[in-house]
């Protein structure tokens, strides 16, 4: 795999345009050149997936996996909630090509295309939906729950309270 | 511990945490902490699904209080859910009191960005995929004045109140309409591209993903209701796009 002009172009452009998503979703101005990264990431990998071969449903996969293991990350990291990352930099796996080219195909009565793209967009949403799922799985086993360890402090602050 | 200001507090943040589309059990869980710091609970129970809260608390020697509260707005406003959630946080690790809690909450700014900043956001958000699906400078070009033409569709939207599903359908329309105006202009325009791109501030990728992450939790009516959510915006945005082809489509080609 090499890194050519065109595709150092094109990750710039996800950058640009998660960095303008994350303004879009009022995420405070400290993060969203995070944002961006994280959304010029999940770029590089569907590009790169693609320049492999892989299909796109595979690269959409990957690319939104890669996002959400980063996300994950950077929330640890930065002490932010994991959708702040997410959201945005998952953008551009949504298969809104997809659905575009469904409703093209419809129209111009082309009804074996509009099949094709119409599964086609919904198996990326679910290769999207598998990715999320995994890794927000794989990092709550891994998890010592910040929130239990809080609700067990109040609970015995409440018994002492009671017993006093 | 004055328990009513605790309940309104708890309410507050779990209304402007779920009116920003933070997931569901992030709101269940900030507004249990919060409850869980009275003395002396009997009962403290939050259920809280995409449309609204319901939360009880009932203190030893005292009436119990409930509040159902509906939320009907819903958009995405990050700023507001981490700001919540470090109130939330400094509140239950008791860094800062209850009064003021709720005055902070109260003060929470409502938007980081002005309407301008919003607005070149959208059109950066399309010519950012521009590039990014690959278009030569023509095709970035005219997403850049496709996503120009698309602010002014959300402004008019906006200004009309518009409902959720019809703003969708009048962008989209907008953005078609456009892109096969500008393509009867320009013959080397590749249409797809400018189309994809500029629909990208429209589909439903933070519905979708907050649907996995609520499905995941066990949130299953959220879940549902999001996943519901996204069939709409991307129905929204199918109609939209093939209405305008309709219209102009015929007349240009």
């Amino acid at each position: 795999m090499q890194m050519t002009l065109s595709m150092i172009v094109k990750i710039l452009g996800a950058f640009l345009s998660i960095f303008a998503f994350s303004v879009y979703l009022e995420t405070p101005k400290k993060h969203i050149f995070k944002a961006g990264l994280v959304g010029a990431i999940g770029g590089f990998v569907y590009l790169a997936a693609l320049q492999l071969h892989g299909g796109d449903v595979l690269a959409s996969f990957l690319s939104a996996l890669a996002v959400s293991l980063v996300s994950h990350i950077f929330a640890r990291i930065f002490k932010t909630p994991v959708t702040l990352f997410l959201v945005a930099g998952i953008l551009p796996t949504v298969p809104g090509a997809g659905m575009y080219r469904t409703v093209h195909h419809l129209l111009i009565e082309d009804e074996a295309k509009a099949a094709y793209y119409m599964i086609q967009t919904l198996e990326i949403a679910g290769a999207i939906a598998l990715a999320i799922f995994l890794v927000d799985s794989v990092f709550r086993a891994a998890q010592r729950g910040n929130w239990k360890e809080l609700i067990l402090k109040h609970r015995h602050n409440r018994k002492t309270s009671e017993e006093a | 511990m004055d328990t009513q200001l605790l309940m309104k507090t708890a309410v507050l943040a779990g209304e402007l945490m779920l009116s920003s589309g933070a997931e569901t059990y992030r709101v269940e869980n900030t507004m249990y902490l919060m409850l869980h710091t009275a003395v002396n609970i009997e009962l403290a129970e939050v259920f809280v699904i995409m449309t609204g809260i319901t939360a009880t608390l009932k203190v030893k020697d005292e009436n119990t209080i409930s509040v159902v509260k509906r939320v009907n707005n819903r958009s995405t406003n990050m700023n507001r859910i981490l700001a919540v959630n470090s109130i939330s946080r400094a509140y239950c690790s008791k860094e800062i009191s209850l009064e003021e809690a709720y005055s902070k909450l109260m003060k929470i700014k409502k938007k980081v960005y002005t309407k301008l900043e919003n607005r070149l956001s959208v059109i950066g958000i399309c010519v950012g995929f521009a590039i990014f699906f690959g278009g030569n400078i023509g095709d970035v070009i005219a997403t850049l004045a496709v996503g120009a033409f698309l602010t002014l569709c959300i402004t008019i939207g906006e200004k009309l109140h518009f409902q959720f599903f019809l703003q969708d359908v009048f962008n989209s329309f907008g953005i078609a309409f456009t892109s096969i105006l500008l393509r009867a202009f320009f013959v080397n325009l590749n249409m797809d591209i400018v189309i994809i791109s500029s629909i990208m501030p429209l589909v439903p990728g933070v519905a979708i993903t907050n649907a996995v992450r609520d499905s995941l939790q066990g949130d299953y009516i959220s879940g549902c209701a999001r996943i519901l959510e996204a069939f709409l915006i991307a129905a929204a945005i199918a109609i939209g796009i093939g209405l305008g082809i309709l219209c102009i489509g015929n007349i240009v080609f």
